[in-house]
């Protein structure tokens, strides 16, 4: 019929849906950002210098060091942060976009850390000289760390294949057993140094300085943001540019006409809790390797649920968690320059943000009578269009 | 009565967009059968949902005996005197007549439900208005006439001055749908508005003292039913003449594609609903299952398409057994299948067009480029497949849930058809469509049928079945009650004997439906 060739526009013009989800997220972000300006202000000794600190800090140019040519160590909080909430998110992404709400991530970082951190103490089995070659320690501790991750997210989801119990009850309770492997491992095993209580045996430090200074710049630019980087892109192209991500998205989006299209329905919902642990698992190794030369994890590190909260946040596709990853970890990194610097409020500021964030995100009625609007209004456009062009006759 | 109950100006617009009612006028007066016309998707039934309070109008209002209502909730509703008979019941299967009848409004003694009183309030309303019905029944042993029957004492109990009846007769034999005539007959003379949606215009005519035509969200206008023929609502409903009849030439069967023997299945609950089955489709023809719904064909298309399992008897497609095939083992053999429920099987409504042609095809290396996807030939093929088949969308990235019922079938239809296959499975393909997709739809049936595919039909549209098919088999009790090699001397009258069970077939007969 167009015979005629149409321009065709720079951007797609976004429809009703897509304009309103930009606006919903820019609504939510304004009300917490408007939640922590006031709690700063209540809580602040100073609450402009913390208000500046908290909204500039990250960006490093209020660091009192950099003039002396010191530190940048401002900047590299928000590029810490920023590592793992890569990792967790794209293997979030991946799980629930198959409707798995497969919430074992926190264990699968445990166990990753843990064979990792075995690993590396076994090759380098020497305390007083850095024996071991770095490059192979870090390769293959990240190595076991996938598999020991895998493992975590597989166990509940092959519960839930065998016996039909609920992954998310399932994977919740293994995330404390791996808690309590891990600090048995600590405690019980020779992977303790015996002479401090909770530290694993070290390994030579050339590890951390490879991860970190892997440019050799004075900058600290670390290797595991470029290794998050490249996890995203493949999560991402998995996902969306081949065919067995096109199934697990099939799945989440509707079970029953994935079975009635031929999915393996069973297969493919292993799979994504597969392959969202081995992502778990190499987010423990870098966390390890990036920033300590000895293993410790006796607590939980909470960025399994950051992944929940990037998941959400990037609407379970792993290209938009760079913007994602990079707002939360600027608010984190912000609170905590805050919070160091002389009467400022505590960190834990943040949380409270995020979770309002998150709640106006999910809340589906929030926000229901604009989006109503908006689509009588879209509707009545396009009929108007449609009128104008002859294609609807009004009797 | 004049404007006994008036919406004025109603629109409706749903989320996806769709303008399902725009500045539609009805009005019904006291004691008439009123009824409204329309193709599916011409909003009919957002009409009454609005009038019965389940959806809110954006703009307009709705009128009862003179009095603004804003109807929130169907409990609004009902205290305006309203009642609706939807097209699927609500009612609770395990419970009886009289504890369905009253619930929401049940009678207690002190603190208890008070059966015998709720047993005399059903027998009561019951024998008001001539309906026979033994309120302490169990709902599940009652025939779908009855239950229907059961439906419409519900709302009369509490108290309702206008019954919605949408689509009553669609699951009804003849005989069912002539007693249900006779009743609501009764009820008008008794003061009752009865708003009538259907599109079966022969009914309209016989039942009905007006008739307000809807078309693409509009209304077109009000007649007495008297000044206008069949003819002219159909016209006035769909704009041009419709014919009805496909042409087709006749049937010319070869081998057997699809092969089911001795089949019987039992369902969860260990309840037998197939029962020692046989029939075969072969290579050019189609062959169509009628039946009162509930009589074992849902079952049985749910095994036949993989989606269920069997233990007892076999089936065979292509001379392979299909016992232990997956649903992609199936489609690799040459299954297609138009689901019954295009939203809940036949579709992902959040996902684009393209991707909803694309799905069952995904892993094909025409579609692949090492272990990408080749997004440029998909989206060739379905820019073309979307053409082909007319579907009425901006482009092929829209969402399926964006698309009119008609459009999002024609989707369904569009996948299937265009992949591999030597066996159709082709269930309610026209249900809630328009008539312009339906016949769209029909014609590419019996394309695919010229073209030597085997196709197998089920259907609840008697005069779709009858038209489309070349041989019929009959389903009662699980059983295959009738088989007809030749359906143009079928009549639907006896048709509907022995969707009944009231007519038998020999066995001999009946083992007619399997060639060997």
């Amino acid at each position: 019929m167009s015979e005629k060739k149409e321009k065709k526009p720079l951007f797609k013009k976004l429809d009703v849906e897509a304009r309103f989800g930009l606006m919903r997220m820019a609504v939510a972000i304004a009300i917490g950002l408007g939640l922590a300006i006031v709690l700063i202000v209540i809580g602040a000794k100073d609450p402009a210098e913390s208000l500046k600190y908290f909204f500039l800090g990250p960006l490093q140019i209020l660091n009192p060091n950099v003039a002396k040519g010191l530190s940048f160590n401002y900047f590299d909080y928000w590029i810490q942060n920023i590592i793992p909430l890569l990792f967790t998110g794209s293997a979030v992404c991946i799980m629930f976009s198959a409707n798995k709400f497969n919430l074992g991530l926190e264990g699968a970082i445990m166990c990753g850390g843990l064979a990792c951190g075995w690993v590396c103490c076994l090759l380098d089995g020497d305390i007083e000289a850095a024996t071991a070659n770095p490059v192979l320690c870090a390769v293959c501790g990240l190595l076991v760390s996938v598999i020991a991750g895998a493992i975590m997210t597989t166990i509940p989801a092959l519960l839930e294949k065998k016996w039909g119990a609920s992954i998310m009850v399932s994977s919740l309770m293994l995330n404390y057993i791996s808690l309590y492997i891990s600090r048995y491992c600590l405690f019980s095993t020779p992977l303790r140094d015996t002479r401090t209580s909770k530290y694993s045996w070290q390994w030579t430090e050339n590890v951390v300085l490879t991860f970190r200074k892997f440019l050799g710049t004075q900058f600290t630019l670390r290797l595991g943001l470029f290794i998050g980087i490249i996890v995203v892109l493949v999560s991402w192209a998995f996902l969306f540019k081949t065919r067995w991500g096109f199934k697990i998205r099939q799945l989440g989006k509707n079970p029953s006409f994935a079975k009635y299209a031929g999915v393996g329905v069973v297969s493919v919902g292993v799979l994504v809790q597969v392959i969202g642990g081995m992502i778990g698992g190499l987010c423990g190794a870098t966390v390890i390797l990036g920033n300590y030369n000895y293993y410790y994890g006796v607590e939980l590190t909470g960025y399994g649920w950051d992944g929940v909260t990037m998941a959400i946040f990037a609407g379970n596709n792993p290209i938009k968690l760079f913007l994602a990853a990079a707002f939360i970890a600027y608010i984190r990194a912000g609170a905590l320059i805050m919070s160091t610097q002389p009467g400022g409020p505590i960190n834990e500021l943040t949380k409270i943000v995020e979770g309002v964030i998150i709640l106006f995100l999910l809340a589906e009625q929030f926000l229901a009578r604009t989006h109503r609007k908006m689509i009588v209004e879209e509707a009545k456009r396009k009929q108007a269009l449609r009128l104008a062009a002859g294609e609807e006759v009004t009797e | 009565m004049e404007n006994y109950l008036v919406m004025e100006d109603v629109t409706k617009i749903y989320n996806n967009g769709i303008i399902a009612n725009d500045k539609v006028n009805f009005n019904a007066r006291k004691g008439e059968i009123h009824a409204i016309c329309g193709e599916n998707g011409a909003g009919k039934t957002t009409l009454m949902k609005m009038l019965f309070g389940i959806e809110q109008p954006d703009e307009g209002k709705i009128i009862i005996k003179g009095e603004e209502m804003h109807l929130n909730s169907p409990t609004d509703a009902i205290k305006a005197g309203i009642g609706m008979v939807h097209q699927h019941f609500m009612q609770v299967p395990t419970l009886t007549v009289a504890e369905n009848v009253t619930l929401g409004i049940e009678p207690t003694k002190g603190l208890v439900f008070d059966q015998a009183k709720a047993v005399e309030i059903t027998r009561e309303c019951c024998e008001k208005y001539g309906f026979e019905i033994n309120p302490e029944a169990h709902i599940q042993d009652l025939s779908v006439g009855v239950k229907q029957k059961v439906e419409i004492v519900k709302a009369l109990v509490k108290g309702c001055e206008i019954l919605i009846l949408d689509e009553p007769t669609a699951v009804l034999t003849p005989q069912e749908t002539r007693e249900l005539f006779l009743q609501l007959k009764n009820l008008r003379d008794s003061g009752c508005t009865i708003i009538f949606i259907s599109h079966k215009l022969n009914e309209v005519k016989e039942l009905c003292d007006r008739v307000t035509v809807i078309k693409k969200g509009k209304t077109i206008g009000v007649w007495n039913i008297k000044d206008v023929t069949e003819a002219d609502i159909s016209r006035y409903m769909v704009g041009v003449d419709v014919d009805l009849d496909i042409p087709k030439k006749p049937a010319e069967p070869k081998e057997n594609v699809l092969v089911v023997k001795d089949l019987t299945v039992y369902n969860e609950a260990g309840k037998k609903k197939v029962d020692d089955v046989s029939f075969s489709v072969r290579k050019g023809e189609i062959v169509g299952i009628a039946g009162v719904e509930g009589n074992g064909q849902r079952e049985l298309i749910d095994v036949i398409t993989g989606l269920a399992k069997y233990n007892y008897g076999s089936i065979t497609l292509m001379g392979k057994e299909v016992k232990d095939m997956d649903i992609q083992g199936l489609r690799d053999n040459g299954m297609v299948h138009i689901p019954e429920d295009r939203n809940l099987y036949g579709c992902a409504r959040s996902m684009s067009i393209r991707d909803n042609m694309i799905a069952d095809k995904i892993s094909k290396p025409e579609y692949n480029n090492g272990i990408f996807i080749d997004e440029k030939a998909i989206k060739e093929d379905t820019d073309r497949w979307v053409k082909e088949y007319r579907v009425l969308c901006d482009d092929g990235d829209q969402l399926v849930g964006m698309l009119s019922g008609g459009n999002v079938q024609k989707v369904v239809v569009a996948r299937e058809f265009t992949s591999y296959s030597e066996l159709v499975i082709s269930d309610q393909p026209t249900r809630g469509i328009d008539v312009g997709a339906a016949e769209f739809v029909r014609q590419r049936m019996v394309e695919m049928r010229d073209a030597g595919k085997a196709i197998l039909l089920i259907s609840a549209d008697l005069a779709e079945i009858m038209s489309l098919s070349d041989s019929l088999i009959v389903m009662h009790g699980g059983k295959i009650n009738a088989y007809f090699s030749d359906v143009k001397s079928l009549t639907e009258e006896d048709l509907g004997f022995y969707m009944l069970g009231v007519k038998h077939m020999s066995e001999e007969e009946i083992r007619g439906a399997l060639h060997e």
